[in-house]
């Protein structure tokens, strides 16, 4: 994509509740300071285990489907950390946004976690109902094009993956992966109207870890693209529910349930350059 | 402290001189005085000049839907500015021959696009794109039909000594506005100096530009609920605006553009280094053009950055079974290519798109004095 565009994760808010630990200045006055960890959080996109190369590339779906992938956007919000018992620790009501071509917009820095013992991690992928508002999120070149049209139910595209594959026929055409809740109202075309919600809950994934105060962790979450075509259903392109995805109940709720099962992943775990224990 | 102007090339060989009273408004005295002195260089007074006034501050609206502008630091807008780009844009000393100004080829009954399939330059030669509609051209943060330029100051240089257009130089423009009874004046006020040169023309240039703002069609209307949309144009809406006229994800609500480049299916064929790709020099980008705004869709004809279709019924047959694959064809303009007649759309639903496209149309843009020329 052309580098123009304005960078970064979109953070709109961050709400910070309980276990906030704090601790005076060294000279013991001024505004106190909260002692907390941070985390720097990595996005990386692959197909399989291959990372995602924009474009040229040609990748085989679980359909046998060849294709390649030339846009990949999307939100995700409300990162929330678990303890051992399911119970939640911390949660930060945030969007964020990743444009997979723009490598600074694949990184976010979530800072102000209060120090202890963490179990799992998990987030939304898209957003909340509540969140889902239309013209409600900042708008920028590259966020621009994520609206969900209000004829559609409104809100946001919670993803758009886009691409060409080969066809049956051996020709290539495109395909639009575009997930977002779905509201049609009953018309000729359509014999019941639909409501369909389509964000989820990723799997909490495993920390096991303890947040230390002033230290900064990196933290990669990847995402396999063929995940979204693999199971339990299998998403073929040539398929009439592809064609049309935005409005078709059916294609959404394959990509809805296949994203569940197994897209996002999380992977290392590290102790930012600088960032030490003895801290 | 006197200011220095530089005049060049009027009255070559006399003496160099000072103006210490304005009897006359300065544009008239500095042509008396560089008639009797005639070097290339003039001096004024700050008298003669006048006070020294600071520009008044344009403020520029965000518009319902669009994206935060992104104004040069270096080049606010004023109304002194404005002004002075409003004067220039429809100035034809811009052009060698004194025969075209920017104006000529952005049309404001046309929504400042070109009615003309190719703009003819000062020589008669026809370019080869449509000339762009300049539309909320703040938004724009790439210009031209392959964005090969930036902000619309980058925008500005180019067809002034572009040999098809305007076939002139920026040196030839400053020397004619330097020698002009009232320009020197009007860039102080914009400026705070007198003395032209390209950068300070394209800053006013630009400035006008960004104040070209529509946004009270009809479309605008009904969303601040101050009119109501015809059955047919209704229909047309969400035709537009679900997967069955599938227009949105490139048009989009409320921009009517993604400010993006984009392959649309035109040709087949596609050259490698044309459009965007022969800026990026990507594979991937080549055969992409900007997506154009269809706000005043109704005005800009031609259509398509060569001008190809001259109706907007041509350009929906174009989406509904025209399009070409390629080896970097949208893949948001594929769909029809599967060749399933249920994705085509009817008579009936290309009428009604139409009729809302114009809705799109803003008549106070196209006749708004404050976008006129301002030499009639």
């Amino acid at each position: 994509m052309y580098p123009y565009f304005h960078p970064a994760a979109l953070i709109f808010s961050l709400l910070l509740p309980i276990l906030i630990s704090t601790c005076t200045s060294d000279h013991g006055h001024g505004p106190e300071e909260v002692a907390t960890a941070s985390i720097e959080f990595n996005f990386v996109h692959k197909v399989g285990d291959k990372p995602l190369q924009f474009d040229s590339v040609f990748y085989k779906n679980a359909a046998g489907n060849d294709y390649s992938v030339t846009e990949l956007r999307y939100y995700l919000s409300n990162f929330t950390f678990y303890g051992h018992e399911d119970e939640v620790l911390m949660q930060a009501d945030t969007v964020i946004f990743i444009n997979a071509r723009e490598p600074e917009s694949a990184k976010w820095v979530l800072r102000k976690i209060p120090p202890g013992h963490y179990h799992t991690i998990s987030f939304v992928f898209g957003l909340l109902p509540e969140k889902n508002i239309s013209m409600s999120l900042p708008l920028n070149n590259e966020t621009l094009t994520m609206p969900w049209p209000d004829a559609m139910g409104g809100g946001y595209h919670f993803m758009k993956l886009e691409g060409r594959f080969i066809r049956d026929t051996g020709d290539t055409l495109g395909y639009l992966t575009h997930i977002g809740n779905l509201k049609l109202e009953k018309d000729i075309a359509r014999t019941e109207a639909v409501n369909q919600l389509n964000h989820f809950r990723a799997t909490p994934m495993t920390l096991h870890l303890d947040f230390i105060k002033n230290i900064t962790y990196q933290m990669t979450i990847g995402m396999d693209v063929n995940g979204w075509y693999s199971s339990p259903h299998q998403y073929d392109f040539n398929a009439d529910y592809s064609v049309e995805t935005m409005s078709t109940p059916e294609a959404q709720n394959y990509l809805r349930e296949n994203g569940k099962k197994g897209v996002f992943t999380l992977g290392k775990i590290s102790l930012a350059p600088g960032s030490t224990h003895a801290h | 402290m006197p200011i220095k102007a530089h005049l060049g090339g009027f009255g070559r060989g006399l003496r160099s001189g000072i103006i210490t009273s304005a009897p006359l408004p300065l544009g008239a005295s500095v042509l008396f005085t560089a008639l009797l002195s005639g070097n290339c260089v003039f001096e004024y007074s700050e008298t003669q000049l006048g006070p020294k006034t600071q520009p008044v501050p344009v403020i520029l609206e965000v518009l319902h839907g669009y994206p935060e502008i992104t104004i040069p630091a270096d080049n606010p807008t004023t109304e002194q500015g404005v002004e002075l780009g409003r004067r220039l844009f429809y100035d034809t000393r811009l052009s060698a021959d004194n025969t075209q100004s920017c104006a000529t080829c952005h049309v404001q009954a046309n929504a400042f696009s070109e009615p003309k399939r190719f703009s003819l330059g000062i020589h008669g030669q026809p370019g080869d794109k449509n000339a762009s509609q300049i539309v909320n051209a703040a938004w724009h943060t790439r210009n031209f039909w392959d964005g090969r330029v930036g902000p619309l100051e980058e925008q500005a240089l180019q067809p002034v000594v572009n040999p098809l257009e305007m076939a002139f130089t920026w040196t030839g423009v400053a020397e004619r506005l330097n020698h002009h009874p009232q320009y020197p004046q009007w860039f102080r006020e914009a400026f705070g100096t007198h003395i032209v040169d390209s950068t300070l023309v394209v800053k006013a240039l630009a400035q006008f530009q960004r104040t070209l703002i529509s946004q009270n069609s009809k479309f605008d209307r009904v969303r601040r609920g101050e009119a109501e949309y015809t059955k047919d144009e209704g229909d047309g809406f969400r035709l537009f605006f679900t997967e069955r006229g599938d227009c949105f994800h490139c048009h989009l609500a409320h921009t009517f553009t993604d400010f993006d480049f984009r392959n649309n299916g035109l040709d087949s064929l596609i050259e490698s280094g044309s459009g965007l790709g022969g800026i990026t020099g990507k594979l991937s980008d080549d055969g992409k053009w900007k997506t154009p705004t269809l706000r005043n869709v109704e005005f800009t004809a031609p259509y398509m950055h060569d001008g190809r279709f001259q109706t907007l019924e041509e350009v929906l047959e174009h989406y509904n079974t025209g399009v070409l694959a390629s080896r970097t064809v949208d893949p948001l303009v594929t769909k029809r290519l599967r060749g399933e007649i249920r994705h085509i759309m009817t008579e009936d639903e290309k009428r009604k798109i139409i009729a809302f496209l114009k809705t799109l149309s803003d008549s106070s843009f196209i006749t708004n004095p404050a976008f006129s020329d301002p030499w009639k």
